[in-house]
């Protein structure tokens, strides 16, 4: 990390503010902050609070329990996990692609967690800050003060989520934490049933979607100086392509560009991830602090365009412009648009603006 | 055709009358009258062992094990009022913090006995501190794993071996908190035991001590065995093509 804020020199003469919990996140954090007399912010912390340790208590266990097992690492995107530790004992058993059942059955339960984690994110955490403005009293500025004013956008929000977590109650047989991805593939294909009682919403859903991209427009577009300015902060990205180089959200190649859209590698296998990544770790958090290995710890972090919004996760590889419909569209109108991928969190001048984010945590 | 006294009988059970014929217990009568008391050690096809005591039920003012206790003409047995069914709930939750059993990640979630009793009684958390014992996997076998975490020590594996196979695998080894399930081979480990998945032994685990390779999480939620219908209606999961 190349913060001049992380540390402090003299922090016992220092005086402590904390954030905490974090709102407008899916997940815990705290926010540390050590002022001098003067107000002026001298040290700013994110702290990832949760320890979790599960590359150490998998050990042991049968192999194809990881996916059930890690999946727990999180309650909004256990799919991603529930996915990587699939893929991964997919390599254990020999499996180099599966059927076209279960790899559209995989990808279809990525969406659905995509969707609902994207409309939690919109709807029920960032459009009380969109729709009122920062300024607005703290008691009506959330998702109750949404349904009062806007209840047929705060249904939007909640139906969209509802939408994305049947899919995947219909692809791994529960909405949070199921069992469908299995090595070499997934235990159970979609009946006709659940097809039609899927199909029955989809166009609704996505002019639902489109939707908020079309609001989200408009409220960047009050004010775009402003809004081009916010949250924005140079950084390398990092996302995962087709072989064409559109954006992908289940299996592709390791793309990385700086912050001036330079590429730094293009079409790595995730496999040798371990050729181009590397990770930290620090003493004031369980968040990992991984870089690119060839621009060293200090410069070489990024963000990540990840299909989901953790604590201090900021997306943002270059792909993904006029990705269009579907689950993405969301994120990727935000980013399209050229504004921050996370809500705005902080005024410009705010002195908790300095709290610079660290890259992505999984 | 008259029925003498001394060949058959009856007695209530929650209310219901149940015929016996003398040498039945209390469950091998209520289980052939189609009602259902729970059980975890309990197998029909083997010798009653009376040690998990989750069948307790009331006779007389008394708690007895229905695996065990002979039925008897006119007796009145409770087997479903707070005070039984909070027995059963307490001896329960001592099983599940004496081992680690984390239905969650675990395949035979769904599929389970001592999950499926543990709903019966509406035993809803384990109430007691968990012991968190740190117990390996033996995966050393080509077609089987013990995963001893999860091992209630009821012996169905050992009295299936013995009784059944003839070859005596399992046996419980230790005393008080220390007993635990032991491997007859040289190194103490499945693979190089005379195990094999064909083994009645193989297949009469209620927990998922005793588990299948090549199967994990085969059946999707929702349509596992007591997914379907609650262990009331469709009894032990060794009765079933999941065991």
């Amino acid at each position: 990390m190349s913060n001049p804020l992380e540390t402090a020199r003299h922090p016992e003469t220092l005086k402590r503010v904390v954030i905490e919990p974090l709102t407008r996140v899916e997940g815990h954090g705290k926010v540390t902050l050590l002022v001098d007399e003067d107000q002026r912010i001298r040290q700013a912390r994110l702290h990832i609070v949760e320890f979790r340790g599960f590359e150490k208590f998998i050990q042991g266990r049968p192999y194809w329990e990881l996916p059930v097992l890690v999946q727990r690492l999180c309650g909004i995107c256990p799919v991603s996990h529930h996915l990587a530790a699939a893929k991964a004992t997919d390599q254990l058993i020999g499996v180099d692609e599966l059927t076209p059942t279960a790899d559209k059955i995989r990808r279809l339960m990525h969406y659905g967690q995509t969707l609902q984690s994207h409309a939690l994110h919109f709807f029920h955490l960032s459009s009380p800050d969109l729709l009122f403005g920062f300024d607005d009293e703290v008691a009506h500025r959330n998702i109750v003060g949404v349904i009062q004013d806007h209840p047929e956008i705060a249904k939007q929000g909640v139906l969209l989520r509802k939408y994305g977590q049947e899919v995947i109650r219909v692809t791994s047989g529960k909405r949070v934490h199921g069992t469908g991805a299995i090595p070499g593939g997934v235990n159970k294909a979609l009946s006709e049933e659940e097809r039609d009682y899927l199909s029955k919403d989809i166009d609704q859903m996505v002019e639902w979607g489109e939707g908020a991209v079309q609001l989200m427009k408009r409220i960047f577009l009050t004010n775009p100086d402003y809004h081009y300015r916010f949250g924005s902060v140079d950084a390398n990205t990092l996302g995962l392509i087709r072989p064409d180089g559109a954006f992908e959200l289940y299996h592709g190649g390791l793309r990385a560009r700086d912050p001036d859209g330079e590429p730094i590698f293009d079409q790595i296998d995730y496999r040798d991830y371990e050729q181009v990544i590397r990770e930290q770790v620090k003493s004031w958090s369980y968040m990992k602090f991984p870089f690119i290995a060839d621009i060293g710890p200090e410069f070489g972090w990024y963000r990540q365009l990840r299909p989901l919004r953790h604590p201090a996760r900021r997306a943002g590889a270059s792909g993904l412009r006029g990705s269009g419909r579907g689950p993405a569209a969301t994120g990727g109108a935000r980013h399209a648009l050229g504004a921050p991928d996370r809500a705005p969190l902080l005024r410009r001048g705010d002195p908790r603006a300095a709290a610079r984010p660290g890259p992505a945590r999984d | 055709m008259k029925v003498s006294l001394s060949s058959r009988g009856s007695f209530r059970f929650d209310g219901k009358e149940i015929p016996f014929t003398p040498g039945q217990t209390i469950m091998d009568a209520v289980l052939a009258a189609g009602e259902y008391i729970p059980h975890l050690c309990h197998n029909p096809e083997f010798a009653p062992h009376g040690s998990c005591r989750v069948c307790v039920v009331g006779v007389g003012g008394r708690q007895v094990s229905a695996c065990t206790a002979p039925a008897a003409e006119g007796m009145v047995v409770d087997s479903s009022s707070e005070e039984i069914q909070g027995t059963r709930r307490a001896i329960l939750q001592m099983l599940f913090v004496e081992g680690n059993h984390i239905c969650p990640a675990c395949e035979k979630s769904g599929a389970c006995q001592l999950q499926a009793v543990a709903y019966y009684t509406g035993m809803l958390a384990p109430h007691f501190t968990h012991f968190f014992p740190r117990r390996e996997v033996d995966a050393s076998h080509p077609d089987f794993i013990i995963d001893f975490n999860r091992c209630i020590l009821c012996e169905l594996c050992v009295r299936a071996s013995r009784d059944w196979d003839g070859k005596r695998v399992f046996g419980i080894s230790g005393r008080g908190l220390a007993s635990h399930l032991v491997i007859d081979s040289p190194t103490g480990r499945l693979g190089d035991s005379s195990f094999a998945a064909t083994d009645k032994a193989a297949h009469v685990c209620p927990v998922g001590a005793i588990l299948p390779k090549h199967r994990g999480y085969e059946v999707p939620i929702g349509e596992r065995l007591y997914d379907r219908e609650p262990i009331s209606l469709v009894g032990d999961v060794a009765a079933h093509e999941e065991a």
